[in-house]
């Protein structure tokens, strides 16, 4: 150990103090005070009556968990005519097996395991600790205390992305080897990988990088989906049983019908018509990145960093099949993609790009207001809304979504971000509310 | 005498006005309507009083539209186009509800129009659990359906409710049907 001596001759500078845990960790410090706040808010207004339901054992085992439920107690079974276990993904409910929890416990697992994972990517991403509050309050992230799937897939995307973010190809691998086996998400990676690996590789110098990560996504793409396809067979003698299965579901290639409509309501719509938002930026910046892909020789591709072109092809996959298989329907929408950490990773990447000049929100606006129209907002077809009423629903979406777009480069960021905070809070507490009564909050 | 001027001109402007509304003449029926029902006019006319009739609950006088738990169909209410004067563009559905709970599920306030082979037939739905948020209180209903062009008087419209999952009670009251030009 080496002494300094402090002399006249020698004036030692002070030593820094030592850096704070706060300074040091400041996502973990931020994530503890929002758990506790979300206890606060949730307790006050449960002791209130204004939320009338907690989550309990019996309240908690609704919907897709009956799904899982059934794989834990009896493995997969099929039905050629009706719809059956196989639709769903093996690990989660294995996981859930192998832990011999009940469905309440297994729901708080899950959010631990959530909150475990969010950390971790805000530490990493360096996240500025008002973002990552904003964004544990996201309202369709209520399904990370449910006994789905969400938070596993949480867990192991964060793995994928963080692979991309620090160069760890195990981890890339294991994440998207995870993701396949929790849920069909195969076929929403493979398109990502593959866009990803193009543009990374007409990067300077990248190809074989490139080459090497795309095709260590795909192996791990591939495994995934020979394993769920022998676990299968294994059990009902279909290996792609959870592809024969969706029909049933009305998941199935279709031309979608005007205005979209969510069957979980006007209450979750607006958060479905925000990730439909989410997913036509996502194509029309993929198009966007395509076309400069083509005109690379006459001048350079954007250096986007992989880990943000994969979260934008995510987003474009599940904007396409939500548009091409669910004839109209939005519902789903924003689960699959709001509640997830490529909806991060991309706030993430929109906070550190300089700020836009003000005519460009102008144009977003527009398109923005365009884009309500799929729902009827103009035209008398947005079902027990009259015209004023319709345009005040969707106006206020609009300004939910401006908030968050031009968050980094407001003046008064701090108190937006509490009132975004807050609101989502209560809308999260809401939904789950719902959803613990049986209405319907996919 | 400021006053008496302020006073002339103002009869002149209305007896004016008055003028120019007779001169135009009676404006053209807008909307007529195909159906209002309370379900109050059953009482003395019917008996037994049919089923979907019930007193457990109303918006207005003593009866509503009734669709049990568990029940998929309810009487529908039939008319056809003759019932306006005019071929309408466009109809608008309102009505009233009651709904238990969030448990109705799937539950479709219908308006069809049967054109008996001519041209495809309009299904048009409002989809009740996806607008009403608020149970046990009466939620006011409206949804607005645009008609092609190529509909004829004889064309038959069916106004009733359908809940393809069969949840929970649900009553309706008051319902009318209007076509607008």
């Amino acid at each position: 150990m080496a002494f300094r001596f402090k002399t006249a001759l020698n004036p030692v500078p002070p030593l820094p103090a030592p850096a704070s845990f706060a300074k040091r960790y400041p996502i973990p410090v931020v994530v503890a005070g929002h758990l506790v706040l979300l206890a606060a808010l949730g307790s006050v207004l449960y002791c209130f009556g204004i939320i009338r339901y907690l989550p309990t054992n019996e309240n908690i085992a609704r919907w897709d968990v009956y799904w899982y439920n059934l794989i834990r107690e009896q493995g997969y079974s099929y039905s050629a005519t009706s719809m059956s276990s196989t639709a769903f993904f093996p690990l989660f409910p294995y996981l859930w097996r192998l832990t011999g929890l009940n469905a309440f416990h297994m729901g708080l697992l899950n959010f631990s395991l959530f909150i475990a994972a969010f950390t971790w990517l805000a530490q990493q991403l360096r996240l500025p600790g008002r973002w990552a509050l904003l964004l544990l309050s996201t309202p369709p992230l209520l399904f990370m205390v449910i006994p789905y799937t969400e938070a596993l897939f949480f867990v192991f995307a964060t793995l994928a992305l963080l692979g991309l973010h620090r160069g760890r190809l195990s981890w890339w691998m294991l994440g998207l080897l995870g993701c396949g086996l929790t849920r069909s998400a195969s076929t929403m990676f493979t398109p990502a990988v593959l866009f990803t690996t193009l543009l990374w590789a007409a990067q300077p110098g990248q190809v074989r990088r490139a080459l090497q990560w795309g095709g260590a996504g795909l192996l791990a793409i591939t495994s995934s989906v020979g394993t769920v396809a022998f676990i299968q067979w294994y059990q009902v003698g279909e290996p792609f049983a959870f592809v024969a299965t969706h029909k049933f579901w009305g998941q199935k290639l279709q031309w979608p019908q005007f205005p979209f409509a969510s069957p979980s309501g006007i209450n979750m719509l607006w958060l479905d018509a925000l990730a439909l938002w989410v997913g036509c930026a996502a194509i029309a910046t993929c198009l966007w990145l395509a076309g400069r892909w083509l005109q690379q020789r006459q001048r350079p591709l954007p250096a986007l960093p992989p880990v943000v072109t994969f979260a934008l092809g995510y987003c474009v996959s599940i904007a396409l099949f939500i548009l091409l298989y669910q004839g109209g329907s939005v519902w789903n929408f924003s689960r699959y993609l709001l509640a997830t950490p490529f909806f991060v990773v991309l706030v993430w990447y929109l906070g550190t790009l300089p700020a836009w000049p003000w005519p460009r929100y102008l144009y977003l606006l527009l398109a923005t207001l365009g884009l309500w129209q799929v729902f009827g907002a103009y035209t008398l077809e947005f079902d027990n809304f009259g015209r004023g009423q319709a345009l005040w629903y969707f106006a206020l979406l609009t300004g939910y979504l401006f908030a968050y777009l031009t968050l980094r480069q407001l003046r008064w960021q701090r108190e937006v971000i509490m009132v975004l905070y807050v609101f989502n809070l209560v809308i999260q507490l809401h939904l789950l509310e719902c959803f613990l009564q049986d209405y319907v909050v996919q | 005498m400021a006053a008496f001027d302020s006073v002339f001109w103002r009869v002149l402007g209305a007896w004016g006005g008055l003028s120019l509304l007779a001169g135009c003449g009676a404006a053209p029926e807008e909307r007529c309507v195909l159906l209002s029902s309370d379900f109050e006019q059953f009482e003395g006319w019917v008996s037994p009083l049919p089923s979907f009739l019930t007193t457990e609950r109303a918006h207005s006088g003593r009866y509503s539209y009734y669709v049990g738990d568990g029940a998929e169909f309810v009487a529908p209410y039939r008319t056809t186009l003759e019932g306006c004067a005019f071929m309408p563009s466009r109809l608008r559905l309102q009505a009233w509800t009651y709904l238990t709970s969030g448990l109705i599920r799937s539950t479709k306030l219908v308006v069809e129009i049967r054109c008996h082979g001519r041209r495809p037939d309009i299904w048009r739905g409002l989809e009740v659990s996806q607008v009403v948020r608020r149970y046990q209180k009466w939620e006011h209903l409206t949804k607005t359906i645009h008609l092609p062009a190529d509909l004829a008087p004889t064309d038959e419209v069916l106004v009733y409710v359908w809940c393809p999952e069969r949840g929970a009670a649900k009553y309706f009251d008051d319902i009318t049907l209007e076509g607008w030009r």
